[in-house]
């Protein structure tokens, strides 16, 4: 054989092995997307089954074989996953997002919401006060017009960080005396350029709103004379306090209102989003310590507060006389239960379902029509 | 872990993937990579199980007795040890048994009601 084919085909068997290997490394890290019960069972053999799928692609019909067996593959993968999903969800339903769980996970993220807000009551309140710096040009009295604008607006954007550099900070604390360092100075001051004038927002957030009034005025007044002294002679830069800042009245922080929603609706999310994508998280150490503390939180708050439980007190009910009903009747279907009880179709619909998806419930069908009843072992003698 | 005191009957319609898996299993025990060869092949290329597919239902159908493992390995020469063998159970035999009863009730249904394939030249495949 020529040393030059055999090195080729040398060189291909080994970009094949490689495809290959990342090939089956992809594969094994979307394996995830499956129930880890699902995975530690069978994705051993669904990783080797791939790679023998893949191989056989390449093989046969070369790179667009093994697209094909990919897109197949994942579009199977994406589908049975959810699937698989759903089903570890529905069976695990019971503990962890049953109607008793997501009551207390409300009262429990409510409580978390409103212990913020009071806290956010106790923190000291911080005034900001703002103030507006023109940046110009010798002899023009308002804003500039023509080609000057987007060079003066280049202008402000570079005095704008100038602000708040060191020099700034420590002329201010020297002319009114503040007991503070240009570091802190700095982290209270904010400088933004408003987009498209030849502004700048000067603002500095203190406790005392007379004292932030004071220092955004003298830091607009620091700023106006620096430009005047270092900006180049022939350019007559000027920077003018345009609106003084006034003394504020509200404070911008601690919202108590703002801060309490928001972790409201954190919670929410974070409890909703558990529920659906992480059930076994019940199951686990964490979670059945999570379960134990949310059942506290349930207990007291129904201690202080009487929450109601109506409906899981109705639920409850509702499920007793289902029971009941299969009891006398011995088997019935989805409308025989309406019937038979106070239950709504769909109630019964749902209530049936769920009790035969967790095997507490016997299904056939007779005659087209699936019907439910107790096992035999469950039916009172 | 299925439940035995069911009729093989309560377990139907069964899905198509279930009844390729049953089909596969028929007359031989078979590894995952097997099953996905035996359908290809028997359907001659037109169907194809993937891994997700293939391993839920081999799941679900372990959960309800219908298939279990096989401990008992194959011939030593094709045995792979690392693999593990599916192989149908009693019940699962059965719910076969009767899923093929209830799709031949439908085809008489069909031919006495005149839906049936047009003739078709002999050798071509179904469907072709």
């Amino acid at each position: 054989m020529d040393p030059r084919d055999w090195d080729q085909g040398n060189r291909r068997r080994r970009g094949t092995n490689l495809l290959l290997a990342a090939s089956q490394r992809l594969y094994g890290a979307l394996l995830t997307l499956y129930p880890e019960s699902f995975r530690r069972r069978y994705a051993a053999e669904m990783r080797r089954d791939f790679r023998e799928l893949s191989r056989e692609g390449l093989e046969e019909g070369g790179g667009s074989e093994l697209v094909r067996v990919w897109a197949t593959t994942l579009s199977d993968l994406v589908v049975t996953a959810l699937k698989e999903r759903s089903t570890v969800s529905a069976r695990n339903a019971h503990p962890p997002v049953g109607p008793r769980l997501a009551a207390r996970a409300m009262v429990a993220v409510v409580l978390v919401a409103l212990t913020v807000a009071v806290a956010s009551l106790a923190m000291t309140p911080q005034y900001e006060a703002s103030t507006k710096v023109l940046i110009g040009k010798q002899g023009s009295e308002g804003p500039a017009l023509g080609m000057e604008i987007q060079q003066l607006q280049e202008v402000t954007l570079t005095l704008a960080q100038a602000t708040r550099s060191r020099p700034i900070a420590e002329e201010t604390i020297e002319r009114l005396g503040l007991s503070t360092t240009p570091e802190v100075f700095l982290e209270r001051l904010q400088a933004e350029p408003i987009e498209n004038t030849q502004f700048i927002e000067l603002s500095y957030t203190d406790p005392n709103p007379e004292k932030a009034q004071r220092v955004a005025n003298t830091v607009g007044g620091v700023i106006s004379r620096r430009v005047s002294e270092v900006g180049p002679g022939d350019s007559g830069m000027t920077a003018t306090l345009w609106e003084p800042a006034p003394v504020p009245e509200n404070a911008v922080s601690p919202n108590p209102l703002r801060n309490g929603l928001l972790t409201l609706v954190s919670g929410l999310l974070l409890f909703v989003g558990l529920a659906l994508a992480l059930p076994r998280v019940a199951a686990s150490g964490v979670g059945r310590a999570v379960l134990r503390a949310t059942s506290s939180v349930g207990w007291i708050t129904r201690a202080v507060w009487r929450v109601p439980t109506t409906s899981l007190a109705t639920e409850a009910a509702k499920e007793k006389e289902l029971l009941e009903a299969l009891d006398r009747h011995g088997a019935l279907t989805v409308a025989g239960v309406a019937l038979e009880t106070s239950l709504t179709v769909d109630e019964a619909d749902r209530m049936l379902s769920a009790l035969a998806a967790k095997g507490h419930l016997e299904v056939s069908v007779a005659r087209g029509r699936l019907l439910y009843s107790l096992w035999e072992r469950d039916v009172p003698l | 872990m299925g439940d035995q005191a069911r009729r093989p009957e309560e377990y139907l319609p069964l899905t198509s993937a279930v009844m390729d898996i049953m089909l596969a299993l028929g007359d031989e025990e078979l590894h995952g990579y097997g099953i996905m060869r035996e359908v290809r092949r028997r359907t001659d290329g037109r169907r194809r199980l993937a891994p997700g597919t293939l391993y839920r239902s081999l799941r679900q159908m372990q959960e309800k007795g219908l298939v279990e493992e096989s401990e008992e390995r194959p011939d030593a020469d094709l045995d792979d040890e690392r693999r593990r063998y599916y192989r149908l159970t009693d019940l699962g035999r059965k719910v076969a048994v009767a899923e093929v009863e209830r799709l031949e009730g439908l085809v008489r249904a069909a031919r006495s009601k005149g839906l049936v394939p047009s003739a078709r030249p002999s050798g071509a495949p179904a469907g072709a």
